[in-house]
């Protein structure tokens, strides 16, 4: 969908975790902003909510009984109709919501498939603005996210499988620096001298990188790093 | 063994009541499940056919089987009348504490199917002279087995029979260790007498068969028990560990996060402190969780774990959120050291004159050089006309890192917060200490 039509109707959220307190307070602070269409506290609640409601956007959290975000996500996507054609508006996007720093809980709920990674104390207009990205169809990349990639694509390997797939280029680089030193995308774009667009492209190209490449490094960092 | 247990009637024992000799014939009808009269009639065709080899079979169950219960004795005067056997051993000890299992009845058969064997072959292709030595050892065997292995649980055998049977149990005890030796004195010697006797080799590799199977024998008999002991251990371990691991978590939760929550309560009022007790919690309880125990722990020097320590000591002066985000990290040098110190007075800066609650902190540790950025949102200035006062902030923070060949940048514009920039190089390390 393009802008104008993401104006027209305000995008339809639906916040899946495990405390009821986080639900209604995630609802509270998104109250005014997006229509929140529903809420579940496990994953299987969750999968018929989301079959009956038709979220634009899924907020998820990673650690849930039953099976975390990531089992939730890798459900999801299993049952909905292959991406293309008319059927695209139909499968929800996924942005993860979590207290955890813990990189393999990242690592894995975005190799699962979700859009974004942000953690618990980000304010109503940031996870407003985040959710609207997700919806349309952008990455979400907060400074720890940001740090956590990186970190992981950092160094050399000797012989990359996919250098396409395994690798940075400088400029997503540039990019993901900017932003794990705290700057938004208008901010990454002003100081880079590039358009929002473009920023949110390497920051998606960056986010298809993290699920697609089958560098063996991401999945040892994951379990060996374990960054505070 | 107990006779507390009601699989015991079934087990594999020596049974003395109706015995006629040692009570072999009744145990092994008993755990056979078949009549005893019957089986003392095979025996006894048996031992009229090959008297010495059903006499040495018999003297090995004797020696192999442990006594077995007095079946109807009840519970009560067995616990009262025999303190030995006050300590039940667990369920699943040892060879006297095993239930009925199909197991033994094969186990018996393969060892009496080997020293028949063996016997066999022996009484007709050697003289008495390598026979002897033989019996002698496989006797001594029987004796160091049947006695020794079994004297972990030994304190409660018989122990559920009557003050009678604790009696024969005290015996055991003081004889056990001249018994095992005896036992394994007898099988070095039967064992050297009887390499000496046989000259001929033909006739060790034919003995050989025999000896397998009284092996296989043996070790069917006793794997389930050895088996069911070791992995007895090994629960026991498993559960110790986890009930340690409760015991720490429920202790850390004591000590941080419920005196925290207490504090919280009794001070809610008051915005600011309740915040920085909340953040400081939080702290501690991610270092806890996620930092798995390298971090944070003054054991080893990195320049990661200095910035966090300097961070976390601004957060709780000033009650702002210092959002750090560390790529790489490196051993602590003295342009580390100056890098460290520069990032900590800017944060400081940042905390006191930015009118913002939170700021973002990044390190990253490339190859080549170490940076440090400092970013706030906060009311921002134009560098070129800082107070005098802030001048000298800014000054201090610079001279630090250009003592030691780095650099440092100051970006703000009223109303755009402000960031400050710090690098310095790395001294050319030694490859492994960089291992990516």
């Amino acid at each position: 969908m393009n802008e104008s039509e993401r104006k027209e109707h305000r995008v339809r959220v639906f916040v899946v975790d495990d405390h009821p307190l986080v639900r209604s307070g995630v609802r509270s602070e998104l109250e005014g902003r997006v229509d929140v269409v529903g809420t579940a506290g496990d994953v299987e609640e969750a999968l018929s909510g989301i079959t009956a409601a038709r979220p634009d956007v899924v907020l998820v959290d990673v650690h849930m009984p039953g099976g975390g975000g990531a089992e939730l996500i890798r459900r999801v996507l299993a049952a909905a109709p292959s991406e293309a054609g008319d059927e695209a508006a139909a499968v929800p996007r996924f942005l993860a919501l979590s207290v955890s720093d813990a990189a393999d809980d990242v690592i894995s709920v975005i190799r699962a498939g979700a859009r974004g990674y942000l953690t618990k104390t980000v304010s109503g207009a940031e996870l407003a603005e985040a959710i609207g990205r997700v919806a349309a169809g952008d990455a979400v990349f907060s400074p720890r996210l940001a740090g956590f990639v990186l970190d992981a694509f950092a160094g050399t390997m000797p012989l990359p499988s996919d250098p396409e797939l395994d690798q940075l280029t400088a400029r997503e680089r540039d990019v993901l620096r900017l932003i794990a030193r705290g700057y938004a995308y208008k901010e990454v774009a002003r100081r880079l001298n590039l358009s929002v667009k473009t920023v949110e492209t390497h920051v998606s190209s960056v986010l298809r990188k993290l699920q697609l490449s089958s560098r063996h490094e991401l999945t040892r960092w994951a379990t060996e790093r374990r960054l505070v | 063994m107990s006779v507390r247990d009601p699989l015991s009637a079934s087990r594999l024992t020596r049974r003395r009541d109706g015995r006629w000799i040692a009570g072999v014939c009744n145990g092994l009808a008993a755990a056979l499940g078949v009549p005893v009269a019957a089986l003392r009639a095979v025996v006894v065709v048996l031992a009229l056919g090959n008297l010495p080899a059903v006499a040495l079979l018999y003297a090995l169950a004797w020696a192999f089987l442990p006594p077995g219960g007095d079946v109807d004795a009840g519970p009560g005067p067995g616990a009262a009348g025999a303190p030995a056997g006050g300590a039940r051993p667990p369920a699943g000890f040892g060879i006297g504490g095993r239930p009925a299992d199909p197991l033994d009845a094969v186990a018996v058969l393969a060892i009496v199917a080997g020293a028949v064997l063996l016997l066999g072959q022996f009484t007709a292709w050697l003289p008495g002279s390598v026979v002897a030595p033989a019996v002698l050892g496989i006797v001594g065997a029987g004796l160091a087995w049947g006695w020794g292995g079994r004297s972990a649980p030994g304190g409660g055998e018989g122990g559920g029979a009557s003050g009678g049977a604790a009696l024969v149990t005290g015996r055991r005890d003081r004889f056990r260790p001249l018994v095992v030796a005896v036992g394994v004195s007898l099988v070095f010697v039967g064992g050297v007498a009887t390499l000496a006797a046989v000259s001929d080799l033909r006739l060790i590799g034919r003995s050989a068969a025999g000896a397998a199977v009284l092996t296989a024998g043996a070790v069917l008999l006793l794997g389930p028990g050895m088996a069911r002991l070791a992995r007895n251990l090994a629960d026991e371990r498993r559960q110790r560990i986890r009930s340690e691991e409760r015991a720490e978590v429920a202790a850390h939760l004591h000590d941080g996060v419920l005196q925290t929550l207490a504090l919280i309560q009794k001070r809610a009022g008051d915005d600011k402190a309740v915040r920085s007790l909340a953040r400081r919690q939080e702290r501690e309880l991610r270092t806890w969780l996620y930092g798995g125990g390298s971090n944070g722990e003054a054991g080893e020097a990195t320049v990661a774990t200095l910035l966090r320590r300097e961070l976390d000591d601004v957060e709780d002066r000033y009650g702002v959120r210092l959002d750090a985000v560390l790529v790489g990290d490196a051993p602590l040098d003295d342009a580390g050291r100056a890098l460290v110190a520069a990032g900590r007075e800017a944060a400081l800066n940042a905390a006191r004159h930015a009118g913002v609650d939170t700021v973002d902190v990044y390190l990253e540790v490339e190859p080549e050089r170490v940076s440090l950025f400092v970013r706030d949102r906060g009311r921002g200035f134009d560098p070129a006309a800082v107070p005098p006062d802030r001048r000298g902030v800014a000054d201090s923070i610079s001279a630090r890192v250009r003592r030691h060949g780095g650099t440092a940048e100051v970006r703000s514009a009223p109303g755009e917060g402000a960031e400050v920039e710090l690098s310095v190089p790395r001294a050319p390390v030694r490859v492994e200490d960089k291992p990516r």
